[in-house]
This record gives structure tokens, C-alpha cells and sequence, in this order.
């Protein structure tokens, strides 16, 4: 798994990125005498030359990277962003990464597919162009009420080991800790695994405390029990950019507070980066290997950060 | 109720109403930050300038699909009832709450058709797998009262409607693919919860009989006809368990029925028209009245020649099939609608169809196809007044007296159908397994070139509010849906799901949100469609 990644990396990262020219701004297609009206081109298109609504590549990716899409896609296209939110499609991290290889599709903004993925792909000799292109993390929550600001990766471990019941034990007010945690095959507890507790088990949660989506997990700390003795976890863009409560507040981990800041510079430990990829066969010209090279230029890393997104430094 | 429970419960109904928006106004253009949250959710209608209209009244929940593993429930105002796999909970009917009651069936009158008791079913799988391995599944069922009283705890039985306050009771092996897989020792049976007596053996329906209720046709598993009794389930005809009569049909006051077996299927059979006395009228190879309304006083035969023809309410001949292998597609009192194999003896192939008048002359030409124009398929009062014929390339649009109105060639013409008083939608090939779809307006014109869309259709069909198109965008990388009023008049685009449609509203998420929409394009009520979807920054190989 890793050498498949830290070659396809390596290659990568040796590319030149291409200059950016005047583009001939296009309308997206497909409107006729009875369609409903198209969206107005009220926003110019940036300049990608050999790119347009036309021959747009076809981008598919993690459903966390939707807005990022949207983003793209508006800036390259001249659509509003609101148009844009209509044009992008996710078929979600594997089967992403599976249409890629297969041809399905041209450019992938996408986060790392799991290794039984990774081992399917290495099978198909298919090559890819593998370019870390941002940077998520895993963040904790809990109440705005409580009083503990940062825990470390111990304290953390102990929490979901079962070895820390009490909020007094780590800081704050003494009061029961009730751990969320996910359906062990969500995204968030692969992560949580991985990035965290790495080769200790976590302790059995039970179903009121293991909520099925992410948005009832964040809706589950935020309501939970009134005490603010909750605590979960998700990734530090759902959290703060797709999702975000009012009464929430993202914990700090080993001292440091999750930003775009700190997970950008690397110093909140608990990172996970995402990836810009095209196969290595795309021709110079093709409109994939064109935009994943405008995505790595100043003004395609702009256009990350204006979609809320954390880039890599 | 066990703590864990109560905290489950407590929990789904936080998350359920925290999962709730108030309507939003309608917005003509979206500004919403790259990643919506469900507080700054603004919708993004495409109709920019239209304001929202009156809604009519509507308690119905629209449903919508986020993934396959996501369905979003909304009432009529897009507030969110439910998401995932949760039902919302009723009000609780169980007074120890260990009971599920979403799963909760009400048993229903068959007189009254109201709720008269209510059951709840476990399902479970038994210890020992069958013969090939497969899991076997044991249902056991609980009786209660409408009050929640438990009037029978789980047990090896199921229940049918009820009659009064008397109970069909059946045996809990009640599912079967093939009606060869019938226990050999199946029961069912008329009961009286009260007293525990058995009213009536062997009963599996009832059917009333008459407009009051006063006469109920009693049947057996296999449709049986076993006889009548009233609405205190005592036996008014016949109800010695010999069974000649299956799968009684209502027709006229009358029953069409046939004496074959169920798990018989190979022995030759014929069809008979009963009395409500069960007395033979007359008897056919085969006797239906599916070729016109339910109710209406005409009845299809077919001869032991495979002639086919119609009798009227008297059951004197009406009309005569043109050949034997002739059938009767539609009868609309004047105008028979016959389909026949365009050589002989070549069976269901190549046919054609023709109207014909019930002295067997023809109205008009012979067509692949005939289609009604109007609305009034099988609304007798209303006979159609215009056809609309297609052959090969050729469409044409005729009267009542087989006078063409309007005739056009379309080239590489695939499939032609009516999708309502106005419209025809029409189909060219794009490809050797791939079409797209166009409309033409009443008199042939084309209103909507056949050269984008590849999916048309009006959910709820001819009297839908809205017409669906389907298309792919972005290089076909996304499939996408427009949405257009009756008059063609775009409400919105670009849907990335459409769900329930209402006569003045329906389910959709486009781009970010998920809601329920107006016929302005305006979102009633949305939420952000991130709040439910499962997260999936890194993947589970099988799960995404």
C-alpha cells in the first residue's frame, strides 16, 4: 500500500505545472428553445486554456469534496456557485477510485481509499498521478458548557478505552463521559481508528451512543443529555464548514487547536490529507491533466481555500 | 421500559427534531458558502422571478432518496419527519413501551373499513436453517385491542380483516411464493375473540356483496368459494366446505369464477358467471371484464376455439373477434380496440391493432399501436374522441370516424405514447441500445427536439402536475433531471433526485439541499443534504 502510494506520489510531485493563458469562456451546454433557462454566466470563468464547459473533465471524488467541486467548476466554467452545486456528482472514496481506474471517469478529488481499494487498484495496472492537494483532520467535539479545552492523544485513548469515565479525571467538571463514536464502517471511525487509537480497540459503545450518520453524531453531542458531558469526533471540515453547531466547540488535541492554520502547518497531530488524481496516461493536453494542473498553480490552491477547504503547504 | 431503550428513544427524537427546518422563504438565487450548513441553507430555484403560489391542503410525507442507504421523509412543508431507515414514532399506543409500535399494524373492518383491532408482528429467524441452508424466518403475532390492550400474546397465528367484532385467524405460515408451497395443513377461520370460538371454518377473505354489506362472499386459501354470510358472520348459502368455484371476480352484481384448482394449474378449466345465489348464469373457456371499467355492464369471453367476443349486461353477444387469435385490447361501449398477428398463425408476434365498430366494420387503418388522445381511456360517458395511430415511421391523429387529423413521418421513429391530452413524447435512437426522447404537441409538431433528453415521463400519469426529464450533463459524467409544468413551462433544473410528486409540490434535492419544492421551482422547505449524508472522507471498500 504504501510503496503504491509513495511511488505514484513521487511522480507526481515531480510534474511541472502548466501556465495559465486566456480561456474562451463557455456557457454550460445543453440549453434548448424549451429547456429551463440556463444558469447566467454573471461570473467570468478563470483562465484554463484548453478547458471548457464542453470538454469539462469528468470529476467525481469523496462526498467531502463536493463543495471543493462545486468550487472548481464554478471558477473554471463562469457559473455561479449555486449552479455549480448541481453540476458536481460524488460516487463516494472507492467506487471513486475504482471509475477512475476503469476509465469511468478523468480526475479525482478524493481522500485515501481504504487498503482492500488500494490492493484492487495495484491489481488493475492502471497508473495514477497521485497528488496530495489538502489537508483534513480528525477534531474532536463537545459542549460549549464544558469546561476542558484540550485533551492529549493519551487522554483521548483512555476516554474511548474506557479507562477515563469522568470528566474530572482530564480537567473538567466532575460529571460521566458519555463517548460517541461511529458505526465501525463509517469514514469518521476508520479515521478515528487509524489516526488515534491505531492498535488499541476501543471500548464496545452502545447504539444510542453510535449514531448511524455524522450529522446525527454532531446533533447527538449538541443536545446530549443537557450536561455538555458529551464528546465525538468527525473531520475538521464537516465540522466547521458542512455542519456546525452553535453550542459545539472543536477540542484541542496535545495543546493545539484544530485550524486551518494548524492542520495546514502540520502541527495538530491528528491530519489526513486529500488528493487531486488523474491517470498517468492523460495526455499533455487532455482537459484532466490540464486542470489538475491549474488546480496546483496559485490560483487553483485559491480557490481551495475559497471553498473552505485547508490546503497543503 | 429499559433505560437504554428510553435513552435511544430520547436520543432519535432530539435528533429528529433537531433534523427539522422551518419553511424557508423562497430565494431566487442561492448565495449559499461553499459547504452549506443547514442554518444558512438557501435554496436555488431556477425560476428566478416566479412567486410562490397558494398550496392546496396536504398531509401527505414525500420521501426522496438521498443514496441507497438514505431516505428523507418530509411532510408537505418540508419539514423533516424522519432520514436513514428511522420511521417517525406514532404516539405511543403500548403502555410498557417494549413494543416497537412503528410496527404496529391496524386490522381493519372489512364493513366499515376502519381500524377495528391492531396486531404487532415479531420476525425472527429459527435456530435450524432449511434443507438448502437458507435462513428460515418465524412470524409470531400479537392481538390488541384499538385501546392497546393485549387481547393475545405471540403465538402461531395471524390475522386477517375483521367482521364486527369477530376476527379472521389464520395460520402464521402465511407466505409463500408459489401457492404449491400452501401447507398441507394451512387453517384459517371466522373467529370470535371474545368467546374463542371458531364462527366459521376454513374462511380466508370476505367479500361483500352488495352496497350495505349485508351478504359476504366467504373464500378459502386456495380462493375457494366456500359461500355467503352475513354481517355477523352466520351462514346465509352454502357453506358446506365443498368447493367447486375459485377466485370469484365481482362483475355485475354477479361473480366470475373458475373451477380449477390453484395448485391444478395443468388440468383444462372453464370460466362461469354466478348469481349472487351461486347459481350458474353461463360458462366460457375463459370470461373476463377487464376490457372495459369495473362495473360496467360488458364481459369478455373466449370460445373453446380461441374466438374471442363481448357480451352486454344481458349477456347477449355484442361483438365478434375478427380471427381467433384476435384479442380485445379496449371497449369504450361503441369502439372495439382488437389487436391481431399480422400473418396467421404466427401467435403473439407481429401484431397490429385496429378499431373496430361492433359490427366489425374498421375505423380507419390497421397501426402497430393505437393510442386515445384524451384522458377518458375508460371513462365510458367520455368516449375517446380522438386516436392516435403510429406505423413504422408514420404517426397519425384520427377521429371517431377514422378520418386522419393529422399525419407525419418521424425518421428512425422507436416508440411513440401519449403522455396526456396534449402531448406525445416520441423516442430516436442514439445508439444501438440508447434513445432520446422529444415531444409533439397534439397536432404532430415537435415542442421538444429529441436530442438531449433520455429519460421523459409524467409521474402519476396522464393527470401529473408535472412532466420529468431526464438527461445527462458535464460530458455524461452526472445525470440530471428538469422538471417542467403541464404547459412545458420549465419549473427547475438540474435535480439530482426527484421523489414523491404531489398534485402542487414534490421531493427533490438539488445541488446541496434536499426538500420539498413548489411548481415555481421555489424549495418550500430543504435541508442541507450534508446533515444526512454518511460521511466517507476515507472509505469502506463494500460500504460506499
Amino acid at each position: 500500500m504504501k510503496r503504491f502510494f509513495a511511488s505514484t506520489l513521487a511522480a507526481a510531485l515531480c510534474l511541472l505545472l502548466a501556465a495559465c493563458t486566456q480561456p474562451a469562456p463557455t456557457a454550460p451546454s445543453g440549453s434548448d428553445s424549451v429547456s429551463p433557462a440556463s444558469p447566467s454566466s454573471s461570473q467570468a470563468a478563470l483562465p484554463i486554456p484548453g478547458i471548457t464547459a464542453d470538454n469539462y473533465p469528468r470529476v467525481d471524488g469523496s462526498t467531502a469534496n463536493l463543495p471543493l467541486m462545486a468550487q472548481v467548476y464554478s471558477a473554471v466554467c463562469g457559473v455561479p456557485l449555486t449552479e455549480a452545486e448541481t453540476m458536481v456528482q460524488a460516487s463516494k472514496t472507492g467506487p471513486a477510485w475504482k471509475k477512475l481506474s476503469n476509465q469511468e471517469t478523468d480526475l479525482l478529488l478524493v481522500y485515501e481509499p481504504s487498503q482492500g481499494v488500494q490492493e484492487e487498484l495495484e491489481t488493475t495496472g492502471t497508473e495514477l498521478e497521485i497528488t496530495p492537494i489538502g489537508r483534513d483532520a480528525l477534531v474532536f467535539i463537545a459542549n460549549k458548557a464544558n469546561k476542558v479545552e484540550s485533551l492529549t492523544q493519551q487522554q483521548l485513548t483512555d476516554i474511548y478505552t474506557g479507562k477515563i469515565t469522568d470528566w474530572s479525571a482530564v480537567g473538567g467538571e466532575a460529571g460521566p463521559i458519555a463517548a460517541f463514536q461511529r458505526d465501525a464502517d463509517s469514514g469518521s471511525q476508520t479515521l478515528f481508528l487509524k489516526l488515534l487509537m491505531q492498535n488499541t480497540q476501543p471500548m464496545e459503545a452502545p447504539s444510542e451512543l453510535r449514531p448511524g450518520m455524522m450529522g446525527s453524531l454532531i446533533d447527538g453531542i449538541s443536545e446530549y443529555d443537557g450536561s455538555g458531558g458529551a464528546i465525538g469526533y468527525s473531520v475538521f471540515y464537516y465540522a466547521s464548514e458542512m455542519y456546525a453547531k452553535d453550542n459545539l466547540k472543536l477540542l484541542g488535541v496535545d495543546g493545539i487547536q484544530p485550524s486551518a492554520q494548524t492542520i495546514g502547518d502540520g502541527s495538530y497531530p491528528l491530519t489526513n490529507e486529500f488528493y487531486v488524481v488523474i491517470r498517468k496516461d492523460a495526455p499533455t493536453d487532455s482537459p484532466a491533466r490540464l486542470l489538475r494542473d491549474w488546480l496546483l498553480t496559485e490560483a487553483g490552491k485559491q480557490t481551495l481555500v475559497d471553498a473552505g477547504y485547508v490546503g497543503v503547504q | 421500559m429499559p433505560k437504554q431503550t428510553r435513552n435511544l428513544a430520547l436520543l432519535c427524537a432530539v435528533v429528529l427534531l433537531a433534523g427539522c427546518t422551518a419553511p424557508l422563504p423562497p430565494s431566487s438565487e442561492g448565495g449559499t458558502s461553499p459547504a452549506v450548513s443547514q442554518s444558512s441553507a438557501s435554496s436555488t430555484p431556477a425560476s428566478d422571478s416566479a412567486p410562490p403560489q397558494p398550496l392546496l391542503e396536504d398531509d401527505s410525507t414525500y420521501t426522496i432518496y438521498l443514496d441507497s442507504n438514505t431516505i428523507l421523509e418530509f411532510d408537505s412543508k418540508g419539514n423533516l419527519l424522519s432520514s436513514g431507515n428511522r420511521t417517525p414514532s406514532s404516539t405511543p399506543l403500548l403502555s410498557d413501551g417494549a413494543v416497537d409500535d412503528s410496527l404496529l399494524m391496524d386490522i381493519e373492518d372489512v364493513l366499515t373499513g376502519k381500524p377495528a383491532y391492531k396486531k404487532h408482528t415479531l420476525v425472527e429467524a429459527t435456530s435450524e436453517p432449511d434443507e438448502y441452508g437458507n435462513v428460515q424466518i418465524k412470524r409470531t403475532t400479537a392481538l390488541y385491542d384499538l385501546s392497546g390492550q393485549l387481547l393475545v400474546d405471540y403465538g402461531d397465528y395471524d390475522y386477517g380483516f375483521a367482521l364486527g367484532d369477530l376476527l379472521i385467524r389464520k395460520d402464521h405460515r402465511g407466505m409463500w411464493v408459489s401457492v404449491d408451497d400452501v401447507p398441507a395443513d394451512y387453517f384459517s377461520q371466522l373467529w370470535n375473540p371474545a368467546t374463542d370460538q371458531v364462527v366459521q371454518p376454513n374462511v380466508n377473505e370476505l367479500q361483500p356483496l352488495d352496497e350495505a354489506k349485508t351478504q359476504l362472499l366467504a373464500t378459502d386459501v386456495f380462493g375457494g368459494v366456500l359461500g355467503i354470510v352475513d354481517s355477523k358472520g352466520q351462514t346465509l348459502l352454502d357453506m358446506d366446505e365443498t368447493v367447486t368455484y375459485y377466485n370469484p371476480v365481482s362483475w355485475n352484481g354477479m361473480f366470475i369464477v373458475r373451477d380449477q384448482h390453484p395448485q391444478n394449474w395443468e388440468a383444462t378449466s372453464t370460466s362461469w358467471l354466478l348469481t349472487k345465489e351461486l347459481t350458474p348464469v353461463v360458462s366460457y373457456e375463459l370470461l373476463s371484464g377487464g376490457v372495459t371499467p369495473e362495473g360496467t355492464p360488458y364481459l369478455e369471453y373466449r370460445d373453446e376455439q380461441g374466438g374471442r367476443g363481448l357480451l352486454d349486461g344481458e349477456l347477449k353477444p355484442l361483438f365478434t373477434s375478427p380471427g381467433p387469435d384476435s384479442m380485445i385490447n379496449m371497449f369504450d361501449g361503441e369502439l372495439v380496440l382488437c389487436s391481431s398477428p399480422l400473418q396467421p398463425d404466427d401467435g403473439n408476434h407481429s401484431r397490429q391493432q385496429q378499431l373496430l365498430r361492433l359490427d366489425g366494420t374498421p375505423v380507419g387503418k390497421a397501426y402497430e399501436q393505437i393510442e386515445t388522445m384524451e384522458e377518458s381511456l375508460w371513462d365510458l360517458t367520455q368516449k375517446p374522441q380522438q386516436f392516435v395511430g403510429q406505423q413504422g415511421e408514420l404517426v397519425e391523429l384520427f377521429d371517431r370516424q377514422g378520418q386522419v387529423l393529422a399525419s407525419r413521418t418521424i425518421p428512425e421513429l422507436q416508440s411513440l405514447q401519449v403522455m396526456n391530452d396534449r402531448l406525445l413524447r416520441y423516442a430516436l435512437p442514439v445508439s444501438e441500445y440508447s434513445y432520446q426522447w422529444g415531444l409533439l404537441d397534439k397536432s404532430l409538431q415537435t415542442v421538444m427536439e429529441a436530442d438531449k433528453y433520455t429519460n421523459l415521463y409524467s409521474p402519476g400519469g396522464r393527470d401529473a402536475a408535472a412532466l420529468v426529464c431526464g438527461r445527462y450533463d458535464v460530458n455524461g459524467n452526472v445525470d440530471r433531471v428538469d422538471v417542467f409544468d403541464t404547459e412545458l413551462r420549465p419549473i427547475t433544473t438540474a435535480l439530482t433526485q426527484l421523489g414523491t410528486v404531489g398534485k402542487d409540490r414534490f421531493a427533490a434535492v438539488r445541488g446541496f439541499q434536499a426538500g420539498v419544492m413548489d411548481l415555481q421551482g421555489n424549495w418550500i422547505g430543504s435541508v442541507s443534504i450534508f446533515q444526512h449524508t454518511g460521511d466517507e472522507t476515507l472509505s469502506e471498500e463494500d460500504y460506499f
